[in-house]
């Protein structure tokens, strides 16, 4: 009798409570998943969006990147809201996405941000040089040499190729921005590289000197010579780069 | 929740405009740009009245592109509303014309809103809660529109129109559930206005920019309560015809008044099936024959359901507010969000099934609309499938919301757990906003006085109907002066030039010393373009072919185009296929002193006959090896008058010639010379031409048959005198 009871309350309690309007809205998000294909169409739909979130012009952020000419923090606001939309909208997301969020980021002046952002990029592209290098010069800002070093070190160990097709692949986010005018492009992406990671040495040895004071690096004619140059500048000059 | 009697919602009214102005100054007060499709209303406004003013209805714009047509701009903007007269009144005012025009917008935006707030009155039945509708519409972004759309011209007409048949209707007396409606028999004086008010602003709704969004909207409407209402429906039905039964003249009247009000657009419509008029932007790649019909292509770049998820990018971050995101304030999610507890009932699931029936109609993604594009011949003319967003979707969904609202106060008052649920869902709320958007102050404050106001509204400690009005309307604005701020940041343009039309344009200027191009110039260049040049937005055929076949780099059109008129001395035929591109070129940019007259093959005896003839005094007379272009201070030509569809001038020439003057030509094009009517020849290509004999004459150039500008003329007169009607008629129900 007890059963028959409770379940003559529940049979009342559901007809007294299925033309509530929160089971409306239930059953109508589940006709919209299923009959419509929801998800997929709202990807479709967002990805469409994109285009016209996208800001006007890109060439104040190449030009701030190419020559740090300064940059109207509404311009640089529209971008971060450009990018956080693709990295809501395109999924997967892919770390070009989060780099460039962390880029600009950084230049906004939201250090806690970018880091973020490029930690992100790093682990959805592990083999991109970029963001471990940047990630170091973010931990030598915040005086913490020991997480610079892992960071640098691990840059070392990054393949160019790798790093330069990633590069290319990024139709969306990185490509838009290249500011090559004459040279053939790959030369210059390489050639960039290259002093990148000539620097990203340098400052794997500083920092490494920062947690232990190493004598040997000054016996090295040339490198001694740049460590010294380093030590005495603000390696807060080196600039963030995403490609 | 009814209001006292004497309530007076006046001052709310007018604070609510007043806030309103304030939040968008810059933008009416000019010195922010209008933008995008707004921008180009101005121009099709400026044109237009202009032309009123100066007591000319304007057909053709001599101006624009050679020389077209406006026949489709003022169908744009519903040129025979009455209430576009107002601007011409603000301007005799002292007002300027862009000042005159940004505070008509906004007057008639105000009267939308106040159409929308009649309609809800007539919904809830309640003062209060119409109110609480007009703030939402008010406050919305449907008002931004102003600034980079036209949705106003067809919003404002639309919510009057539904006003009006609601209140034709609303003495089918409601019974409860399960008993047949009556019509009340006596009729009241109030049907006949209302049936005119209706009928009214049907006439306007079908003459402004695509009627067929009124339609689809109605349509909806009308399945939706045949869902949910169906003895509604059949006792309205009943009433309606009963209606005209009794009041035979006076329906047929008005009816007769509605369909003649159609008369322009059936025109127009039949005008663009002939292809004399080409909109190449909306219509590029389509091979049919009606310019109106829009290329797929642009249907389906941006829909209803893009609109909606950018909307949704921008309302998680308020900063970045632009246009034709759609916002409402804060507290409609409020609303929703405690409503989630109350009955559906059917009045609730009119709306809901209403908003699903739009939403599937014009949504692109779905297959409905594409069954219905093939199906059904005016869904190929939208271009703008998200207008149903803004025209419709967004004011039932205020509807149905405050509906809620209205629910949880009967239901609710005073019961102490929904006190509970109500700072629940603020909570819930709160905690959304701050995880999930990038919050504005505005937000924040508002759903902590939405809070406090319906606690204490709810549990009967505010009282005050006064103090409960200024708590919303404070609750509605707060938000919305930072959004509507933020969107003069993002998107305020500061007015450097002036707008089309604002500097003199309509003067006939002719050159002082023209000059043929020297054949020189053209060696080693090539004429035609190798990539076909997409036309503007409208065009006349053969001007916009011109237009996509000769090298802007190479010859201008615009600086042949200040040639107004060229007398040749003699002409040759040329087909209808133009492809005789060497002789078009020499013919109007190097000055050979033959013109070029295209026919069909049907009139192509009759033009040769004329050829010869002139040909034949050109050869006795003697000519020169160019043409002439007639010049300011040409002692043979003198321009009598001049407006936008009609010139006169004085000839007096020698021997008989062959006068181009170019401007566009069109098939509706007429000539005299004496006051005799003769042909008008489709000359070099794309302009107008005609045969004058030697000797003193009088020439006139016009566009259109007079039975054309007698209906327009018609057209305003009954458009005016029904608004007048329709005012004198509730002025009357008032003081009864």
């Amino acid at each position: 009798m007890g059963e028959l009871e409770a379940e003559k309350r529940m049979i009342k309690f559901i007809k007294n409570n299925s033309n509530r309007m929160f089971v409306v809205y239930l059953l109508a998000g589940i006709l919209f998943i299923f009959l419509f294909n929801g998800p997929i169409l709202l990807n479709k739909v967002q990805r469409q969006t994109l285009n016209r979130i996208k800001p006007e012009s890109f060439i104040p952020l190449r030009k701030y990147m190419e020559s740090s000419t300064p940059m109207a923090v509404e311009n640089l606001d529209d971008y971060i809201f450009y990018y956080t939309k693709i990295a809501q909208y395109i999924q997967p997301p892919s770390g070009d996405i989060f780099g460039m969020l962390g880029y600009c980021y950084y230049v906004s002046g939201r250090r806690e941000l970018a880091k973020e952002n490029f930690e992100k990029a790093y682990h959805l592209d592990p083999h991109y040089f970029w963001y471990p290098y940047n990630l170091g010069l973010l931990a030598l800002r915040d005086h913490d040499p020991e997480k610079a070093v892992s960071y640098f070190e691990y840059a070392r160990t990054m393949n160019k190729d790798q790093t330069t097709l990633t590069t290319l692949g990024s139709l969306q986010v990185y490509m838009p921005l290249i500011f090559n005018k004459d040279e053939d492009l790959v030369f210059w992406m390489a050639r960039r590289l290259d002093n990148a990671i000539q620097q990203n040495n340098l400052l794997f040895l500083y920092a490494y000197d920062k947690v232990q004071p190493q004598k040997n690096v000054w016996k090295d004619p040339v490198k001694g010579r740049q460590f010294k140059m380093l030590m005495e500048t603000d390696p807060a000059v080196t600039k963030l780069q995403v490609f | 929740m009814n209001t006292s009697p004497k309530f007076n919602l006046t001052p709310f009214f007018l604070l609510s405009f007043g806030i309103w102005i304030y939040c968008f100054r810059d933008f009416l007060s000019g010195k922010f740009s209008l933008t995008s499709d707004a921008l180009a209303y101005f121009e099709h406004f400026k044109f237009f009245i202009d032309q009123i003013s100066n007591g000319v209805y304007p057909l053709w714009d001599p101006t624009r592109d050679g020389g077209v047509p406006v026949e489709f701009f003022l169908r744009r903007i519903g040129s025979h509303n009455p209430f576009y007269f107002l601007i011409i009144v603000l301007q005799k005012l002292g007002l300027s014309f862009l000042h005159a025009y940004l505070s008509f917008l906004a007057f008639y935006f105000f009267l939308g809103t106040v159409g929308f707030y009649c309609v809800a009155k007539q919904i809830f039945k309640d003062s209060l809660t119409a109110f609480v509708a007009f703030l939402f519409i008010l406050f919305s972004s449907l008002g931004t529109r102003i600034f980079d759309s036209y949705i106003i011209l067809t919003f404002t007409p639309l919510m009057w129109c539904f006003y009006f048949w609601a209140g034709f209707f609303h003495s089918v007396i409601p019974t409860k559930v399960g008993i047949s409606p009556q019509v009340d028999p006596r009729f009241h004086g109030d049907d006949k206005f209302y049936f005119t008010g209706g009928i009214f602003t049907l006439m306007i709704l079908c003459n402004t920019y695509l009627p067929f969004y009124f339609a689809v909207i109605l349509a909806t409407f009308i399945l939706s309560l045949a869902v949910c209402y169906w003895s509604f429906l059949k006792a309205s039905i009943q009433k309606f015809v009963s209606f005209i039964n009794h009041h035979r003249l006076f329906s047929i009247f008005w009816i007769m008044l509605f369909l003649i009000s159609l008369l322009p657009g059936i025109l127009f419509f039949s005008e663009l099936s002939k292809g004399d008029i080409e909109l190449p932007l909306r219509h590029s790649s389509l091979t049919s024959a009606n310019a109106l019909e829009v290329d797929p292509i642009w249907v389906t770049k941006w829909g209803l359901e893009e609109d909606l998820v950018y909307s949704q990018a921008y309302l998680n971050d308020l900063k970045h507010f632009k246009f034709a995101v759609l916002y409402v304030p804060v507290f409609v999610w409020v609303i929703l969000g405690m409503g989630m507890l109350i009955k559906c009932g059917r009045g609730q699931s009119f709306f809901l099934i209403w908003m699903l029936l739009l939403f599937f109609l014009s949504a692109q993604q779905f297959p409905v609309y594409d069954f219905l594009n093939q199906h059904i011949f005016f869904f190929k003319y939208f271009r703008n499938l998200h207008f149903f967003l803004w025209l419709a979707l967004l004011p039932i969904f205020i509807i149905f919301t405050v509906d809620q609202l209205k629910m949880m106060k009967e239901q609710w008052s005073g019961n102490r757990n929904f006190m509970l649920w109500t700072v629940m869902v603020h909570l819930v709320l709160l905690a959304y906003i701050l995880n999930q958007t990038q919050p504005i102050a505005g937000t924040l404050i508002s759903l902590g006085l939405s809070l406090l106001l319906l606690v204490g509204w709810f549990s009967g400690r505010i009282k005050s109907l006064n103090l409960v009005l200024s708590a919303f309307l404070l609750l509605m604005v707060i938000e919305p002066i930072q959004v509507f701020h933020n969107l003069g940041k993002n998107e305020g343009v500061i007015r450097r030039n002036p707008y089309r039309y604002e500097k003199p344009y309509l003067e006939m200027r002719l050159p002082e010393k023209p000059e043929w191009m020297d054949e020189r110039e053209l060696q080693d260049k090539k004429l035609l373009t190798q990539n076909k040049i997409q036309g503007g937005y409208l065009g006349l055929k053969w001007f916009n072919l011109l237009h996509q076949q000769i090298d802007p780099s190479v010859f201008s059109l615009g600086n042949y185009l200040k040639k107004k008129f060229i007398v040749y001395d003699q002409a040759e035929w040329m087909s209808l296929n133009m492809d005789r591109w060497e002789d078009i070129i020499q013919t109007l940019f190097l000055g050979r002193n033959k013109a070029l007259i295209s026919t069909d093959e049907k009139d192509r005896k009759k033009a040769e006959t004329l050829i010869q003839l002139g040909n034949r005094m050109a050869q006795e007379k003697g000519f020169q090896p160019k043409a002439r272009i007639v010049t300011q201070g040409d002692a043979n030509f003198k321009i009598d008058h001049f407006d936008v569809n009609r010139i006169q001038f004085k000839t007096h020439f020698d021997s008989m010639k062959f006068l181009v003057y170019n401007d566009g030509y069109h098939p509706k094009w007429r000539a005299r010379i004496d006051g005799k009517s003769v042909d008008v020849w489709q000359a070099n290509a794309a302009f107008k031409g005609l045969w004058i004999p030697a000797g003193e004459h009088n020439i006139e150039f016009q566009y259109a048959s007079p039975w054309e500008y007698g209906l327009n003329a018609a057209m305003l007169m009954i458009f005016g005198l029904s608004l007048m009607r329709v005012l004198w008629g509730s002025w009357k129900l008032k003081n009864a």
